[in-house]
C-alpha cells in the first residue's frame, strides 16, 4: 500500500477542513491534515512516500501564509504539485502562487468535483514526477558504468560521426572503436543507434 | 415620551417652587408674626395715650383746686368751672372722643354726651353685659389710683350704638372725684384694618414684584435647559453619527477579513452540499453519514448568517438603544468576531470574564447600546493586535478580563506589545493623534466619548512589565 496517492491538506478552518476530508474520502483518497504551514512542514518528509502526492493549501493561514509554504518548498527544492485555495479577495495572491508552479488555483467556495479534479492533475503530475525521475535514476546508473573513453565515443556517436573519423580523433584503431561503440550500446541498453540518440535527448530534456 | 415630559415638568418645578416658597414665607411672617405685634403696640399706644390725656384732665383739675385752696374761688366755683373746662375738653381722629367725671359714691358729675346722667347715681348702673362699671371704676381707683376698666358703652355721641369701650380712670383724691377717658375697641380695630389693608397692597405688590421677576428667572432657567439638553441631544447625535462613520471605517478595513470569514462556512456548505448533489441518485438510502453531513450544512448556514447580522448590525446607523446585556457576552461576541485575525497574527488570546462559577461566568448587566460597546471592545482589541504585531510571534499575549466592584464593571483589555510611552498615555485620547497611517484618528477618542456617554471612564496605562492595559468602566445594572 505504500505507493497509493496522499493529500496533504493544510487549512486552519475546522468545517472547511472537515469538508475536504469527507470529499477525499468518499473517493479514498489518503488524506493527511495540518492546521497550519508550520505544522506541515515539521510533519512532512519529503521522498518518504514512494506513491504519488500531492498538497491542498488554504492561501490565508495563522502564522506562514499558503504563498510562504510555497516559497519554502521551492526553497528547499521539494518538489510537491500544490494545489492553492484562495478566497476570492486573495485572487491576485492566487495568481502569484500558480506563476512559482502550483498547480491550480480554486476561489472559495468552490463544488467537491473541482478540488477533485485539481487534486487528480497534482497526482497525476506527481505520478509524472516520480516517472521521471525513475528513469533519471537509470540512465544515471547506466551512465556511470561507461569508462571515460567510452563516453567519449559515445557522445561522438550522438554527433553523427563515423567511425573512422571518431578513430581519427581520438588516435585509436578503428577496430578498437567499433568495439568500444558495440559496450556503449549495451550498457546502455539500446537496441540500436537511434533508441541511443533518443535516450540521451531525453535525459538532457529533464536536465533542462 | 411620557418620561420626557415627566422630566420637564420637574425640572420646571424644581425652578418655580422655591420663588413661591420664598413668597409665601414673607407673607406668612408679615400676617401671622408681625401684624399681631404691631396690634399689640397700636393697643398699647392707644392706651398709653388715654393715661396721658386722664393726666391733663387731671391737671386741669388740680389747677382749679389750687386756685380753691389759695382762696381765690370757691370749693363751688372751682368745681363748676373745672367741670365746664373738662366738658369741652375733646381729642381723636373726629375731635369727638371726651372726658367725664363721676364722684366715688359713684354718682354722675359731669359726662358731655350724657347729660341725662348728671347727679344721678350710678352705683346701680350696668352696661349690656351686667357689668357695674362705675363702681368698679371706683373700686379701681381705690385700689391703684388710677387703671383701666372695660365695658360696653354708647358709640361717643350717639346712643343708638352700643360698642366695647376700655376707659382709664384717675381719681382725684382732694374732691374725691374720679376722671376718665375711654378708646373704642373699634376705633383700635380699624385702625389695625386699614393698616393691613395697606400692609396687603404692599405684600401684592411684593409678590407681583417677585411673581415677574421669578416667572423671568423661571423662563431663563427653562430656556438654558432647553438648550442644553438640545446640546447634549446634538453632541449624543454627533456621537452617534461620528461612531457610525467609524465603524464604517473598521468595516472598510476588514472587508478581505470579513470575506474570509464568510467563505469559510460558504466553502464547507459547498462542499458538503456538493458532494450530495454528485453523489446521491434517486432511491438512495438515507445513511447515517447523509444525515450528518446535512446537519453540519445546517450549523454551517447559521454560522455564516451570525456573520452577517453581526455584520449588518455593525454597520448600521441607529438611534441610541440602550438594553440589559452581559457585558461578557458583548465581550465574546467581538472577539468571535476578530478570532480569524488573531489566529492569523498567532496572539494567544485569553478571556477570564468576571466571577465564574463552575460551568460558566455570571454575567455582568449593563444597561448600554451594544453595538456602541462592541465597537469600543473591538477598538481596543485591534489596537492591541495591531501591537502586538511588533512583537516575535511566539510570545504576543492578549488578556481580557472583566470585573465588578460594587456597582462598577470594569474591562481590562492588556497585551506584552512595545506600549505606550508616559507621555502619551492621554494624548492617545484626543483625536487626529493617531500614529497609524490607515486609521481615522478618532478610534480612542470616540471610544472614551462612547464610555463617558454610558456613564463610565476610559484611561490607559503600562503594563507591569511591558506592553499597554487600556481598561474601562461601565455602571452595572441590577
Amino acid at each position: 500500500m505504500k505507493s497509493d496517492p496522499i493529500v496533504h491538506v493544510v487549512e486552519d478552518d475546522e468545517a472547511h477542513q472537515s469538508a475536504i476530508c469527507l470529499i477525499l474520502d468518499s473517493v479514498r483518497l489518503g488524506t493527511r491534515v495540518y492546521a497550519s504551514a508550520q505544522q506541515f512542514l515539521q510533519d512532512y518528509e519529503p521522498a518518504r512516500h514512494e506513491g504519488p502526492e500531492c498538497l491542498v493549501t488554504d492561501v490565508r493561514l495563522p502564522g506562514m501564509s499558503g504563498l510562504e509554504l510555497q516559497n519554502t518548498l521551492l526553497e528547499q527544492k521539494i518538489l510537491l504539485p500544490t494545489v492553492v485555495i484562495s478566497g476570492h479577495a486573495d485572487v491576485p495572491i492566487a495568481v502569484e502562487a500558480v506563476k512559482k508552479g502550483a498547480i491550480d488555483f480554486i476561489e472559495k467556495p468552490f463544488r467537491q468535483q473541482k478540488l477533485l479534479d485539481a487534486i487528480q492533475v497534482a497526482l497525476a503530475a506527481s505520478e509524472e514526477a516520480q516517472k521521471q525521475k525513475a528513469s533519471y535514476l537509470k540512465f544515471q546508473s547506466r551512465l556511470a558504468s561507461l569508462t571515460g573513453r567510452q563516453r567519449e565515443v559515445m557522445n561522438f556517436m550522438i554527433d553523427g560521426k563515423p567511425n573512422k573519423k571518431i578513430a581519427e580523433e581520438l588516435g585509436l584503431s578503428i577496430k578498437t572503436v567499433e568495439q568500444h561503440r558495440s559496450l556503449v550500446m549495451k550498457n546502455m541498453e539500446a537496441a540500436s543507434f537511434a533508441e541511443l540518440v533518443q535516450i540521451v535527448l531525453e535525459f538532457e530534456d529533464s536536465q533542462g | 415620551l411620557n418620561w420626557k415630559i415627566i422630566q420637564v415638568k420637574a425640572s420646571f418645578w424644581r425652578i418655580v417652587l422655591p420663588p413661591i416658597f420664598t413668597t409665601l414665607l414673607f407673607v406668612s411672617t408679615i400676617f401671622f408674626l408681625i401684624l399681631p405685634f404691631i396690634e399689640e403696640s397700636i393697643v398699647a399706644r392707644k392706651r398709653e395715650m388715654i393715661s396721658e390725656l386722664v393726666s391733663v384732665a387731671w391737671n386741669n383739675l388740680q389747677f382749679f383746686e389750687q386756685l380753691e385752696s389759695t382762696g381765690r374761688l370757691s370749693r363751688h366755683e372751682a368745681q363748676q368751672q373745672a367741670r365746664e373746662q373738662i366738658r369741652s375738653l375733646r381729642f381723636g381722629p373726629e375731635n369727638s372722643d371726651y372726658f367725664w367725671i363721676n364722684d366715688r359714691h359713684p354718682r354722675m358729675i359731669m359726662h358731655p354726651y350724657r347729660p341725662d346722667l348728671e347727679g344721678q347715681d350710678l352705683s346701680q348702673y350696668s352696661d349690656p353685659n351686667g357689668k357695674f362699671l362705675f363702681s368698679e371704676m371706683v373700686t379701681v381707683v381705690e385700689n391703684q389710683g388710677a387703671g383701666f376698666v372695660d365695658y360696653m358703652w354708647q358709640w361717643k355721641d350717639d346712643p343708638s350704638r352700643v360698642v366695647p369701650k376700655i376707659s382709664y380712670v384717675r381719681g382725684f383724691e382732694p374732691w374725691g372725684w374720679v376722671v376718665g377717658s375711654g378708646i373704642y375697641i373699634e376705633d383700635v380695630k380699624m385702625e389695625i384694618a386699614s393698616f393691613t389693608r395697606h400692609l396687603v397692597w404692599v405684600c401684592v405688590g411684593i409678590v407681583g414684584i417677585i411673581m415677574i421677576l421669578g416667572s423671568v428667572v423661571v423662563q431663563q432657567g427653562v430656556a438654558s435647559r432647553n438648550r442644553w439638553r438640545k446640546a447634549e441631544d446634538e453632541a449624543r447625535q454627533h456621537l452617534l453619527r461620528l461612531s457610525h462613520l467609524s465603524r464604517l471605517h473598521t468595516m472598510k478595513t476588514m472587508t478581505t477579513e470579513i470575506a474570509h470569514q464568510i467563505d469559510q462556512p460558504l466553502g464547507s456548505i459547498l462542499l458538503r452540499s456538493s458532494l450530495c448533489t454528485d453523489t446521491l441518485e434517486p432511491g438512495d438510502p438515507v445513511t447515517p453519514e447523509l444525515i450528518e453531513n446535512l446537519e453540519e450544512i445546517s450549523v454551517q448556514v447559521e454560522r455564516t448568517s451570525r456573520i452577517v447580522k453581526r455584520i449588518r448590525s455593525f454597520s448600521n446607523l441607529r438611534e441610541l438603544g440602550k438594553t440589559r446585556v452581559d457585558l461578557n457576552i458583548i465581550i465574546s461576541g467581538v472577539l468571535d468576531f476578530l478570532e480569524f485575525e488573531t489566529r492569523k497574527n498567532q496572539i494567544n488570546l485569553d478571556f477570564f470574564p468576571g466571577k465564574t462559577t463552575l460551568t460558566a461566568a455570571e454575567p455582568i448587566w449593563v444597561l448600554v447600546d451594544s453595538t456602541l460597546v462592541e465597537q469600543v471592545v473591538l477598538n481596543i482589541v485591534q489596537n492591541a493586535i495591531e501591537a502586538l504585531g511588533e512583537c516575535p510571534s511566539e510570545k504576543r499575549n492578549l488578556t481580557i478580563r472583566t470585573e465588578v466592584e460594587g456597582d462598577t464593571a470594569l474591562v481590562v483589555v492588556a497585551d506584552n506589545g512595545p506600549g505606550i510611552s508616559d507621555d502619551r498615555l492621554e494624548s492617545v485620547f484626543e483625536p487626529f493623534t493617531s500614529s497609524k497611517n490607515d486609521g481615522l484618528g478618532i478610534g480612542l477618542s470616540l471610544c472614551r466619548s462612547i464610555v463617558e456617554e454610558h456613564g463610565g471612564r476610559m484611561w490607559a496605562g503600562a503594563g507591569p512589565s511591558q506592553g499597554s492595559i487600556f481598561q474601562f468602566t461601565l455602571p452595572v445594572e441590577c
